[in-house]
């Protein structure tokens, strides 16, 4: 087991293969992620916390993600779970081919997890980038980009509650740049 | 504890945001980039339009400028690059395609005696022109003027094919032409060459571009060099008798001009009973050769040998025996469906040209009854698998793809001297370009536009001519899919569309 703990003090005992479906925290026990260690040495420090790195790898040792609270954790953990012993997708990731057959298909059962307030979308985005879990961030990514899809910047603004920040001449110096289906 | 500050799309790290932006169509990214300042600016940067240029993007091929290297686009360029790409796909969508700019006409500074032939080059600013006597000019597009002349000796010109290679820095010139023999000399019949050239263009301020054709190498033969094809160091002609049913002396030459390097290859009898008028080209490495016979089209495929022979060494090339491999067998040719004209090319998406299906585009030589001929686009698979092959031996083709199977009955134009070559594929090939016939004897100039971003599904559209322009006049066209640049010749002029 793995005891991960999270910025609103709260434990999770989790399985370590699911745990370990976040690329960060398998370093972290593995202990192949001098940076990944540093980084959770410093926050402990920080928090005068009385674990020493070296602990990090011990199974009794609360793993501190300062950046994730508790009820983002709870959905994380959620879809780690469904997921455990599914194959990590391999590192390469930036293979031209492997982007040109990117899909915005996402699957029924992570379609329905998604399905959650905007701000949770972007905290569950902001913890799988944290936690280096791909196949979440993806899903997350997906499912902004599937709101955008189609819209005019009018629309988008409003969906995100984006404050327009332009002055009237750069918006439309902007909107000539990038304007692409003129009539004629 | 710091309290929990709510968290906004545009607060995402960048790394996040441009993630999201791989996920998106390219017209979305163009809307995103007007929301705020912080989503413009980050969106401006060069990683996510080259990504979006030489990755995402593959519905229409993009105008890349010819002779720079992928490294020296700036995001500002690639941004450009990108929305020109957008609008000219708007463009081949809606239901008339339309000129974006006047189109030009450019009287031709000497009368053409029979222009045969009309290729322009890539980035559309200069054109090859060749005429009956053989006459092949560079001219710009701009204002028509000669910029160089291919003195190549010969007073027919067969076939040419153009490629830009080495990253886009050069561009290479193929062209096969029938040669007088040097007098004194006891054979009185033609050689037949291909020539191998480097085109170089020459920018001069004062007097403006001039055109050079730089000779590489040449390969000479008795029998004409029909068609000549040209990707990259590789350059392929075939040669035959094409009165003789099957075709005999059926021999392809294979070059690469870079190591000045060739070889003659031999297929043996009977893989293919060509017999009509086959069309070649590499691709990928491989040598694909097409004969169209209406509903059964038969065709080879061949690796390039990994031995070419030096042509500065021998004075006979060496005779390469090759086995071909069959991916459509052909059925019994009927004469009535017989295809006297076909072209190959590479689809969209200029990204990756080997990975690319190849289609066929055909017109037959027989009318129907109703003096229509069948135009024909077929997609497949140009490199068979063992698997595919293996699976093809009882029905003797490999899948092809229905949705891109393609074939409309249409009144083509023919002159006095057979068919116009008023039909064109394009650089890529993306959207062929044809006129037609109606029942009333107008023409109409049509094209194939395929839509990637429904699946590939095909669409027939009507171009909206260019005010002025007689489609009847017309002799050839060529056009770049990539710039959207329509040149067609007539007896005196060269008019240039933009769409």
């Amino acid at each position: 087991m793995v005891i991960l703990a999270t910025s609103d003090n709260e434990q999770f005992n989790v399985d370590k293969e699911v745990a370990e479906r976040s690329v960060l925290i398998k370093n972290m026990l593995e202990g192949e992620n001098p940076i990944a260690l540093a980084v959770a040495f410093v926050y402990m420090k920080l928090n005068g916390s009385f674990i020493r790195h070296e602990d990090v790898g011990e199974s009794d040792q609360s793993i501190p993600l300062p950046n994730i609270t508790s009820p983002v954790l709870k959905k994380v953990l959620e879809y780690c779970e469904h997921h455990r012993g599914e194959p990590l997708p391999s590192g390469d990731t930036d293979n031209a081919d492997d982007v040109r057959k990117r899909t915005t298909d996402i699957s029924e059962w992570d379609q329905k997890f998604i399905t959650v307030d905007q701000e949770m979308l972007f905290e569950i985005i902001l913890a799988a980038n944290y936690l280096d879990i791909k196949p979440l961030l993806d899903v997350g990514c997906k499912t902004v980009a599937n709101m955008i899809k189609g819209k005019t910047p009018e629309e988008i603004r409003k969906l995100f509650n984006i404050v327009n920040d332009f002055t009237p001449e750069e918006e439309a110096q902007i909107k000539k740049e990038n304007e692409w289906a003129e009539d004629r | 504890m710091v309290p929990h500050a709510p968290c906004k799309f545009t607060e995402l790290p960048e790394d996040i945001l441009l993630e999201i932006c791989y996920f998106l169509d390219m017209e979305d990214v163009f809307s995103l980039r007007q929301v705020n300042r912080r989503v413009y600016n980050f969106s401006s940067t060069r990683h996510l339009w080259y990504k979006f240029t030489f990755h995402l993007y593959d519905r229409v091929p993009l105008a890349l400028p010819p002779f720079r290297p992928r490294i020296s686009f700036s995001a500002e360029e690639l941004h450009s690059i990108c929305r020109h790409g957008l609008r000219l796909e708007n463009n081949w969508r809606s239901d008339y395609p339309t000129p974006y700019k006047k189109p030009r006409y450019l009287e031709l500074s000497k009368k053409e005696d029979g222009v045969m032939m009309l290729r322009l080059l890539p980035g559309g600013r200069f054109f090859l022109v060749v005429t009956a006597k053989g006459e092949l000019t560079c001219r710009d597009s701009r204002d028509g003027r000669i910029v160089g002349e291919c003195i190549h000796g010969g007073n027919k010109v067969h076939s040419i094919d153009v490629d830009v290679v080495e990253d886009g820095r050069c561009i290479i010139l193929a062209v096969s032409v029938d040669q007088p023999r040097s007098k004194g000399s006891s054979n009185t019949s033609d050689v037949h060459m291909v020539h191998v050239l480097r085109i170089d263009i020459i920018e001069n301020p004062k007097t403006g571009p001039r055109v050079e054709f730089i000779h590489i190498m040449a390969s000479p033969w008795d029998y004409p060099w029909w068609i000549v094809s040209l990707e990259g160091d590789i350059v392929a002609a075939y040669s035959c008798i094409l009165e003789d049913k099957p075709l005999r002396h059926f021999v392809v030459w294979i070059a690469n001009w870079k190591t000045a390097t060739a070889a003659v290859i031999h297929l043996p009898q009977g893989v293919i009973p060509l017999e009509t008028w086959p069309t070649l080209q590499v691709v990928g490495g491989q040598v694909i050769i097409h004969e169209e016979r209406g509903g059964s089209p038969a065709s080879i495929v061949f690796p390039v040998p990994d031995t070419l022979f030096s042509t500065n060494t021998v004075d006979h090339l060496p005779q390469v025996k090759i086995t071909p491999t069959l991916i459509l067998k052909g059925d019994r040719l009927d004469n009535a469906y017989q295809t006297r004209f076909s072209k190959i090319w590479r689809n969209a998406c200029p990204q990756s040209a080997a990975k690319r299906p190849i289609s066929l585009f055909s017109i037959s030589a027989m009318p129907d009854s109703h003096s229509r001929r069948t135009i024909k686009v077929q997609t497949f698979d140009p490199f068979p698998t063992p698997d595919t092959t293996k699976s093809s031996v009882g029905t003797s083709r490999t899948p092809i793809p229905r949705s891109k199977n393609w074939s409309r009955s249409a009144i083509v134009p023919f002159g006095d001297d057979g068919l116009r070559f008023t039909f064109c594929l394009g650089r890529y090939g993306s959207f062929p370009i044809w006129i037609e016939e109606d029942g009333q004897a107008q023409l109409h100039l049509m094209g194939l536009f395929t839509d990637q971003k429904n699946g590939g599904t095909c669409h027939v559209k009507e171009l909206v001519p260019p005010e002025g322009v007689d489609l009847d006049r017309l002799h050839c066209l060529d056009f770049d899919d990539a710039e959207g640049i329509l040149c067609a010749v007539t007896e005196r002029g060269v008019w240039i569309v933009e769409y």
